[in-house]
């Protein structure tokens, strides 16, 4: 052995003597990629970043929380009140699981664009449609364990929806619940899930995913090789690409821990079974859409819905690469595959916004609680208020009292908002509660200032404007 | 070569002339390679249903039909013709019922969950309705369903009146 070998390479020489992988190594760091990325390009690595964020803040809340119904609120809240940062932990945890789901998708559509799913590399983009389905899992399965309002409800709405599967649907809900209802029993399976089966399940499809990335290589780098070498605007991937990978990563830490520190998880009043409050529940936001659906078609086609759509996106999915015979990857030369998609994301996008908006997530909208509108416009003013509180009931499908109150052809033929006198309409009687039943049916009633606006609009005639 | 079962001259360099393999393979033998190669998926399969199946008995409650009655109070209680909401819990229970004396010592217990998505429905004396908050679903005084999107009426559960004391029990249909 030479005299002059660095300490460092005595190191390397000794592991590579036993480990042997150092041609691979090698080839691994020097390899040749562009210069310029587009940064949409590493959204895999964004999207593993955010796991390990969830990896180390969800051990971090494990040490602390504590899995039964009788104790898990309560520890949320010791986690949020007394532990030293642990709010902020808990709010890293919170922002990283839905930009997890977020990543996945966007990091999914980008292999879709530039067409990374084609021959040979059907293996990548099947394992990364199981692990957008392990994500949404996770998504799922943590939901519940803060034992609130909200997450006992949304699970006990989404552990229903495989009700709807023929034959076997009764068993796969109560086998998920682990009873017949949500219970403690719910909590503890949900926990082991969360804790055991998927991190289990998600690191062998993550480790097959990342080796075939490994073996077929990203697009841009098979490009960027088939270029001779010294080709202008080539780099080797160590330190260039590694520089700008590191790069991203405090990117998104710096974005996450913005999020954690500007808007906090909530936390509702604790589970109540009885729902002595009169919560209504709200799924979780991904599911919006399929929710938003589910109010748009008849009733008898709800099973379509909601298992039907689930799984026609899962054949979708992971059928893709089987589907699509088209050899181009170049996305104007794939004008059917790019046309369909762009319409299902518009879809989802936009139903999905549509549910925020029902859920009363968005404040921007006329239903606003601040201000009463002197003028207000049936199209921007008084139809939101009517979607966000009444159209349960008074909507399209379910028309109670053959009253329609999201159309407005239906409100002038029952002449609900006449006269102008607004006093003696019945809208708003109904929502002073002068005419019983007051509306909403069981409350919260609507501020003072909406009914306001309301009684404005009709004082102006009840105008279709 | 020769072959090592006839003693013929095989062609080639292998020791099993072609007849030797044709006429084995006529007599549908199996081959040890064989063997041992399905006997080790085999003997793999039944060790790995046995943990599925294991798994999934020990999932699968046992606890949702008709469970323990429980005694939610004296008959005296619950006045004719008003439903009182009440909870059952227990194994795998943990649920809000609908429970009303129809008089004559009879009772009805329905399920306050909606059989749409589950959400908690109310009941509305003035109506004479159980109405859901999400999508609307209504169900008359006897839990039929009445509009809405749900499949079916209300889940009931098993109720009886012991002694003077009414029991309430899990979910029967």
């Amino acid at each position: 052995m030479s005299a002059e070998k660095k300490p460092r390479q005595t190191v390397m020489d000794w592991l590579d003597e036993r480990v042997g992988i150092k041609p691979q190594l090698n080839e691994l760091l020097y390899h040749r990629v562009p210069r310029a990325v587009n940064p949409l390009d590493f959204l895999g690595l964004a999207t593993l970043f955010v796991f390990i964020n969830q990896a180390v803040t969800g051990t971090l809340l494990a040490m602390f929380y504590q899995a039964s119904s009788a104790t898990a609120y309560q520890s949320i809240q010791y986690i949020m009140t007394k532990v030293p940062l642990g709010w902020v932990i808990r709010d890293l945890h919170y922002w990283g699981a839905n930009a997890m789901v977020v990543l996945v998708a966007a990091h999914m559509l980008r292999g879709f664009y530039v067409g990374a799913y084609k021959k040979p590399r059907e293996i990548t983009w099947i394992t990364g449609v199981v692990l957008l389905f392990i994500t949404i899992l996770f998504a799922f399965t943590g939901y519940l364990l803060p034992w609130d309002q909200q997450s006992y409800w949304a699970t006990m709405v989404g552990t229903w929806m495989p009700f709807y599967t023929p034959f076997i649907g009764l068993y796969i809900a109560y086998l998920a619940r682990g009873g017949a209802y949500i219970s403690g029993l719910t909590l503890t399976r949900f926990y082991a899930v969360h804790m055991l089966v998927l991190p289990a399940l998600l690191l062998v499809f993550f480790g097959i995913h990342f080796a075939m990335v490994l073996k077929n290589q990203m697009l841009i780098v098979e490009e960027a090789e088939r270029k001779p070498k010294g080709t202008k605007g080539l780099v080797t991937f160590y330190p260039y690409t590694v520089f700008q990978m590191t790069m991203l990563v405090v990117v998104v830490a710096a974005i996450l821990l913005f999020l954690a520190l500007s808007f906090h998880a909530p936390l509702l009043a604790p589970a109540d079974p009885l729902n002595k409050a009169h919560y209504t529940p709200v799924p979780l936001w991904f599911f919006y859409s399929i929710y938003q659906v589910l109010k748009y078609i008849p009733p008898a086609l709800d099973p379509l819905g909601i298992i039907g759509l689930p799984l026609a996106a899962v054949i979708v999915l992971v059928g893709l690469p089987f589907f699509d015979k088209n050899p181009h990857r170049e996305p104007r030369r794939r004008p059917f595959a790019m046309g369909l998609a762009s319409v299902i994301v518009v879809a989802v996008v936009g139903l999905t916004y549509l549910g925020a908006v029902q859920q009363g997530v968005s404040t921007s909208g006329g239903a606003s609680a601040s201000a009463v509108i002197a003028k207000p416009t049936f199209a921007a003013d008084i139809e939101p208020i009517f979607q966000q509180h009444c159209a349960v009931c008074h909507g399209p499908t379910t028309k109670s009292g053959g009253l329609d109150l999201t159309s407005y052809a239906s409100i002038a033929s029952m002449k609900v908002a006449t006269p102008t006198d607004y006093k003696k309409a019945l809208l708003w009687q109904k929502l002073e509660g002068v005419a019983q039943p007051r509306m909403p049916l069981g409350g919260p009633y609507l501020p003072k200032s909406t009914i306001q606006t309301i009684a404005n609009w009709i004082a102006e005639g009840a105008p279709d404007n | 070569m020769r072959c090592r079962i006839c003693g013929h001259e095989t062609g080639n360099d292998t020791d099993l002339c072609q007849d030797c393999v044709e006429r084995a393979s006529d007599r549908k033998e199996i081959s040890r390679r064989r063997f041992l190669g399905w006997g080790a998926v085999t003997v793999g399969g039944i060790v790995g249903i046995g943990y599925l199946g294991a798994a999934l008995r020990l999932l699968y409650p046992s606890s949702t039909g008709a469970g323990k009655l429980q005694d939610i109070g004296a008959v005296s209680n619950f006045p004719v013709g008003q439903y009182i909401l009440t909870s059952y819990t227990g194994d795998g229970y943990d649920d809000g019922v609908y429970v009303m004396n129809q008089g004559g010592g009879q009772f009805i217990a329905l399920d306050f969950h909606c059989t749409h998505l589950q959400c908690p429905v109310q009941w509305f004396q003035s109506l004479e309705k159980f109405m859901c908050p999400c999508h609307g679903s209504q169900y008359n005084r006897l839990g039929e369903h009445i509009a809405g999107p749900a499949p079916r009426g209300l889940f009931h559960h098993e109720i009886a009146v012991q002694n003077g004391r009414v029991m309430l029990g899990g979910q029967i249909s």
